[in-house]
């Protein structure tokens, strides 16, 4: 096979401080706070066999407070940011529903603990508690911030094996630097960038295998691999992952091909 | 532990026998206290402190498991492993737990249980004159509580079996107790409910979690290993 991949993907501690913080520092004091978080709380749950939670249980509040500057900060780039709102799925929606619910309900509790609202029966823990986990469940099978998480961990330690798909759709980071870049090299808009069409398809690769046949799939290969692209791979050298998104679309379309599937396309 | 608030006069000589009996680790008033009923429903005082659940739903909340449930039914804290998080707090119904902003600790009543284990009663029971409150066997406690409710015109005995604290009522005096935020019209198992809730997600949410990543590292290798025999 040919080497897919023209720049080696980053390191996920490069990626988490290098990279977010040239490129995006609410990602970095977002990460930052979500890590934090994970871990203290994980330990907090753990404190009944390890004790520590009181200590701990104040590094919590801490860490959502700087999670909620890093997600406000976010918040503000996805409303105003065009490239970014292509590059996510709705999943980022129920995400973010899920972070505000847990962000309220846990600034509430630090505020009874800091002493500026009167402790009495409320609902805030049972909902941090119920919707931490529910949180996790359900991005994980819905393919939100928790698959993720996971699959950027199983990219790196897999050994960027660029040709699975699946794992390469979870490892995205869904930033939009590819289709911003792309839109300055063909000079379109950022919806008609042929990486942003290429993206789109290889997000939801099903309808390849689905309906090859289906005019959208073969007019959107067509009219990116076989048309637009300019191969300059520079959606490639800017994504932070690496992921080669024509190159896997090629091969795919021509794997398909191999194996008698009837595209009719271009050459 | 029995209480007939229709005896109590409001002395407070048992929120000072509490301020002894713990030392002054904290104010009494976060252990027990005395709420004015101004004569309602013929009821001067009331003495509250925290009813001892028999299936505490602060138990259930405290992350830590710095609440436990003692073998003689008293429901205390741990201070070692409390972490101030007043999750037990947001569950107790009657709102009879505090949280200490010096410390940053929560403090309740433990029902001395340090001196029922001596053979003693609790200090507070003690030091009423009034037999306001009764301590001693539960079985005997619901006895002379269906007594005394007996004696009383439409007298109730609240949350037998439910509580190890009992209180001796009229309904309107339950009534007056209600407005006050102070007792509910039956236990609020609900809040029980709640925390069930919370429990169980988390094991829920466990047993999910690493079923999905089996999962997931299975259908990866099953999915590598079909890959690599069809290209050879």
């Amino acid at each position: 096979m040919s080497s897919r991949i023209s720049t080696k993907p980053l390191g996920l501690l490069e990626m988490l401080f290098k990279w977010s913080y040239k490129t995006y520092p609410d990602i970095l004091v977002f990460h930052l706070g979500m890590l934090g978080e994970l871990v203290t709380g994980a330990l907090i749950e753990l404190s009944s066999i390890f004790g520590g939670g009181w200590i701990l249980s104040w590094i919590h509040g801490g860490f959502g407070a700087i999670l909620i500057v890093g997600g406000l900060a976010i918040l503000v780039r996805y409303l105003t940011s065009k490239p970014f709102r292509l590059a996510s799925d709705p999943m980022i929606i129920i995400d973010t529903l899920f972070v505000a619910v847990i962000s309220v309900s846990g600034t509430f509790m630090s505020l009874v603990n800091l002493g500026f609202m009167e402790p009495a029966q409320n609902p805030w823990p049972l909902i941090h508690v119920v919707s931490v986990y529910l949180w996790f469940v359900i991005s994980l099978f819905g393919g939100g911030a928790a698959r993720h998480a996971v699959g950027l961990l199983i990219w790196r330690i897999s050994g960027k094996d660029s040709s699975n798909i699946e794992l390469a759709r979870n490892a995205c980071m869904k930033c939009g630097e590819c289709i911003k870049v792309c839109s300055k090299v063909t000079k379109k808009d950022y919806e008609e960038t042929p990486v942003a069409r290429i993206r789109d398809l290889l997000m939801n690769y099903e309808l390849l295998f689905e309906s090859p046949q289906s005019s959208d799939v073969k007019r959107i290969i067509d009219e990116t691999i076989y048309g637009d692209c300019r191969w300059c791979k520079l959606c490639t050298r800017s994504c932070p992952i690496a992921w080669d998104k024509p190159e896997m679309l090629k091969e795919l379309v021509e794997s398909l091909r191999g194996l008698s599937v009837n595209l009719k396309i271009k050459p | 532990m029995l209480i007939d608030p229709s005896k109590c006069i409001g002395c407070n000589l048992c929120v000072e026998a509490c301020e002894k009996a713990h030392g002054g680790l904290a104010p009494a008033s976060y252990y027990t206290w005395i709420i004015d009923l101004k004569g309602y429903a013929g009821l001067s005082y009331t003495p509250v402190h925290c009813l001892h659940c028999e299936d505490p739903p602060c138990v259930k909340a405290c992350p830590s498991g710095a609440m436990r449930k003692l073998e003689n039914g008293a429901v205390i804290v741990d201070h070692e492993l409390c972490i101030g998080c007043s999750f037990c707090i947001s569950s107790c119904p009657f709102n009879r737990i505090h949280y200490d902003p010096e410390s940053r600790l929560v403090y309740k009543c433990d029902l001395c249980y340090e001196r029922i284990g001596e053979g003693k009663k609790p200090a507070c029971v003690e030091a009423c004159p009034y037999e306001a409150k009764l301590f001693g066997d539960y079985e005997e406690m619901l006895k002379i509580g269906k007594e005394r409710a007996e004696k009383l015109e439409g007298g109730l005995l609240v949350y037998p079996g439910e509580t190890v604290v009992l209180y001796v009522l009229t309904r309107d005096q339950l009534n007056l107790l209600k407005a006050e935020y102070v007792l509910e019209e039956a236990y609020p198992s609900r809040s029980r409910s709640l925390m069930d809730l919370m429990k169980y997600s988390r094991i829920g949410a466990a047993v999910l979690f690493a079923g999905s990543i089996i999962y997931f590292v299975n259908w990866r290798k099953k999915r590598m290993s079909k890959i690599s025999g069809g290209e050879g």
